[in-house]
Formats: structure tokens, sequence, C-alpha cells
């Protein structure tokens, strides 16, 4: 298995602990801890799990764990930043995530966080809600040429 | 205001029931209200079965077609900042069309863009939807600017972002904020522009639930007659939710889940995605969040301010 990051469609926003990516194909917004971004970032498609974890260790300055590396890929592939194919059986050897997450004390953080950036229409103020109905609106047929 | 350009043709105007009339005057970007008595009939010919006109707000400009009836009841200006501007093509038209149903009653179709948004069955209800609609298309097509769907306090010299949907309880916070001392910027949205600085979003502050506590003492209404205040730096965001007899403990939470927290409720975060994740990353810079329970809003307040 050599993991290969989904960038494609993707914005990425590094902050100082964290990255934010945006996935337009999905209009999901996840958040991945300093942990998961350096294992999301160093998946080339050419490295192995163990491979994986001595680089995202030297990159974190903290020693190395399969556990936490493939618990990172299970939550990385379940919110499709992962390429289709190049993760399989993650179960296999997989800790349990209070394991893996305790292991580099991540206390109070998820590895990837997710939230469905929503429609401009769910922020419409409600009035009178019984009667309104919220769909998006398209632009005028003008602003599409 | 002279006679030629009342008769010159390119006004639109309306009458409401207590004749008093409305004048919109593209070419000087103005709209006049006078009785209807000061101008003879003969000057205006038809009265029209729909008012076109268009409001230019934050970049983005807006074209109304509304029912005569319904032109009376908008606050002017409908959208904060908002000026009459007919120039150039429109980025969204809001139109309401007045139907009656089986039982003869009004109802006002709202839609935009051809799209329907909904149904109101009175001319006050209809009033506060087209309002709304318009407020939230500027919000989500204003250009170069966020729109993150937040109530705002300034507080040294900093801004408080308290993000959060309808009926959340926004304007209840800001408004126990304003009462402990902070100073209003918005109940509705903060504005972020490419620097990270949060605008104000200069209105009177609306309250859609009935209100259960007092309202504040100060006079909002004196202090928004005055300039808005300039724009500030991102100080602290707050995500909270009621829970009755709760007690504010809040926790600390990172740069990216307080940027989460605001993105979901960023208004143009699907149209613009990279413009709004890195507007709101960049406010993150020196700022802090928070979230947990809270009870009383009072209490939230004074504990809120004296913790910063």
């Amino acid at each position: 298995m050599k993991p290969l990051a989904r960038k494609r469609d993707i914005f990425v926003e590094n902050l100082p602990e964290e990255a934010v990516l945006y996935d337009k194909t999905s209009n999901k917004v996840h958040c991945l801890n300093k942990t998961a971004a350096a294992i999301w970032e160093s998946c080339d498609g050419t490295r192995t799990v163990d491979e994986l974890s001595r680089v995202a260790g030297a990159k974190l300055g903290t020693p190395s764990d399969r556990k936490v590396v493939l618990q990172a890929l299970a939550e990385l592939q379940k919110a499709n930043l992962l390429e289709a194919g190049s993760v399989i059986a993650l179960d296999a050897g997989l800790a349990s995530r209070r394991e893996a997450v305790g292991k580099i004390a991540l206390a109070g953080t998820a590895l990837v966080a997710t939230i469905v950036a929503a429609a401009p229409a769910a922020h419409a103020s409600s009035p009178h809600p019984k009667r309104r109905r919220v769909p998006t609106p398209q632009p005028p047929h003008h602003v599409l040429h | 205001m002279c006679l030629e350009e009342l008769t010159c043709g390119c006004h639109r105007w309306k009458t409401d029931s207590r004749q008093n009339l409305f004048l919109f005057l593209p070419a000087r970007r103005m709209v006049f209200t006078l009785p209807k008595t000061a101008i003879g009939d003969s000057n205006l010919g038809t009265e029209p079965s729909e008012t076109v006109f268009s409001v230019f707000a934050y970049g983005a400009r807006i074209e109304f077609q509304l029912p005569p009836a319904l032109l009376g009841e908008l606050p002017s200006p409908i959208v904060p900042d908002a000026k009459i501007d007919d120039r150039g093509p429109s980025d969204a038209v809001l139109s309401v069309r007045l139907n009656r149903n089986a039982e003869g009653e009004s109802l006002f179709e709202i839609a935009e863009n051809g799209m329907v948004l909904g149904t109101e069955v009175s001319l006050r209800a209809a009033k506060d939807a087209v309002e709304s609609w318009a407020q939230l298309a500027v919000a989500r097509l204003a250009k170069g600017l966020i729109f993150v769907h937040a109530g705002v306090v300034g507080w040294r010299d900093r801004a408080i972002v308290i993000p959060g949907r309808s009926l959340s309880g926004k304007t209840t916070l800001v408004l126990a904020l304003v009462e402990a001392g902070a100073d209003y910027y918005s109940d509705e949205y903060a504005i972020f522009d490419s620097e990270g600085r949060v605008h104000p979003y200069w209105r009177l502050p609306k309250l859609k639930a009935a209100p259960i506590h007092t309202l504040p003492s100060r006079d909002l209404g004196s202090v928004l007659c005055g300039p808005p205040p300039r724009p500030i730096p991102l100080g602290w965001v707050f995500i909270s939710r009621y829970e009755d007899g709760s007690s504010w403990q809040p926790r600390r939470l990172t740069c990216g889940g307080t940027l989460l927290g605001l993105l979901d409720n960023t208004i143009p975060l699907r149209s613009r995605p990279e413009e709004s994740v890195k507007a709101l990353a960049k406010a993150m810079t020196n700022a802090q969040g928070f979230e947990g329970l809270r009870g009383e809003a009072a209490s939230f307040a004074r504990q809120v301010l004296a913790s910063l």
C-alpha cells in the first residue's frame, strides 16, 4: 500500500499547526491537525506506511508510529483525501482511535475534522420560517455569459 | 428636483395608501418622498404595475422588481450602505409577484433570478422577506469582502465575533455585550476584507424572536446616526450554544477549529472558497477562538468581557 494524496480540486491553506483543505468537488472543508497534515503531504504514492511513519515523524519531530499513520490514513480515506485505490485494508493492524491518538498526545483535537459548506440560502433569516423555502438562487442569465 | 425631471419619462414612481409619492430618479440616483398633492396628476402619467430599480452595496448590484404596494414599506436603505444605482448589469434580480389564492387573499411570491424563494401572505411579511433576501444576496455577491453570518462588537480595538445562523441568539448576545460596554458593529454579518479586518454592518439590530430579557439602555439608534466605526482586526471568536442553566466555561479552540467555526457560517464559501478561506485565515493570525455552552446573555457578556 502506497497512499497518494488527492490534490486535484482541493485548495489548501496552511496554518501554523494545522492545514485547512477545501474540496471543490464535495464542498467540504477539512481541518487536518499537524499529524494528519504531515502524513497527507507525505502521501506521494511512492511511500509505504512504514516510510510514511518515518517521514512524518521526522517532520513532526516525534517518534514514528505505524498505528498513528494507519489511523490518519483511515480518516483521510474516509474524507476522500486519498486517491481511490491507493489505500487498501486499512483495518489490518489498526489500533483503536483512542490508542492511536493517545500516542501522540493530541488531547482535544481531531486528526481530521470536517464540515460541509452550507448553501447560501441556508443562512436566510427566518422571520416567517413556516412559509419559507430556501432553494439556492441561480445567477441571472446575463451573468452566465 | 424640477418638473422637467418628472416629465422626461425616465423616472419611476408609486404612491402608497397615504398618498405619499415615491419618485426614483435614476440619473440622480436618488429617491424622493413627497405628498402626491405636491405634484399634479397630469405630470405623472399612469402609475406603473411594477417598480424597477437597482441598488449598489459592497460591490454588488441588485435589481428589484416590486409591486408598488410593497415599495413604500421597505426600509431605506434596504441594505446597509446601499445606494440607488441603475448603471451597469445587475448581479441578481429580486422580484415580487402579487398573486391571489383561491380564497382571494394576496400572495407575495418572492423570487431571485426567476427562482421562487418563498411566498408570503401579508405585506409586512413580504417586506421582511424582501429585506432579508436582499441582504443575503448582497452578502453572497459582495466584491472583495467575505460576509460571515455573525454578530460583532468591538472591544479594546479588536473585534469579538459570534458566528451563528438565524435565531441562534446573535442579536441578544450582541445587545448584551453592548450593554456591558462593547461597541456595536453588527448583529447579522461580520464583514472581513482581504487583510482580515472586520468591518461594521451598520444597521439597527433586529430581534427576530420575542425578547425575553430587557434591551440595553444604551440608545443604539443615536449611535447608528453617527458614522460607522472603523474596521478593526479580529480578536476573539466565540462559538456558543444556549442551554438553560449553563455557565460559560469555554474550551480553547485551535486556529483551524476556530476557522472551521467561521467557515461554517460563511455566506460565499461555496462560490468563493479560496478567497473565503484566505481572508478568514488571515484574520485568525492574532485571534483566539473558544467554544462552549452559555446561559443567560447578560451573564455571558459580563464573563466574556471580564476575561479579555
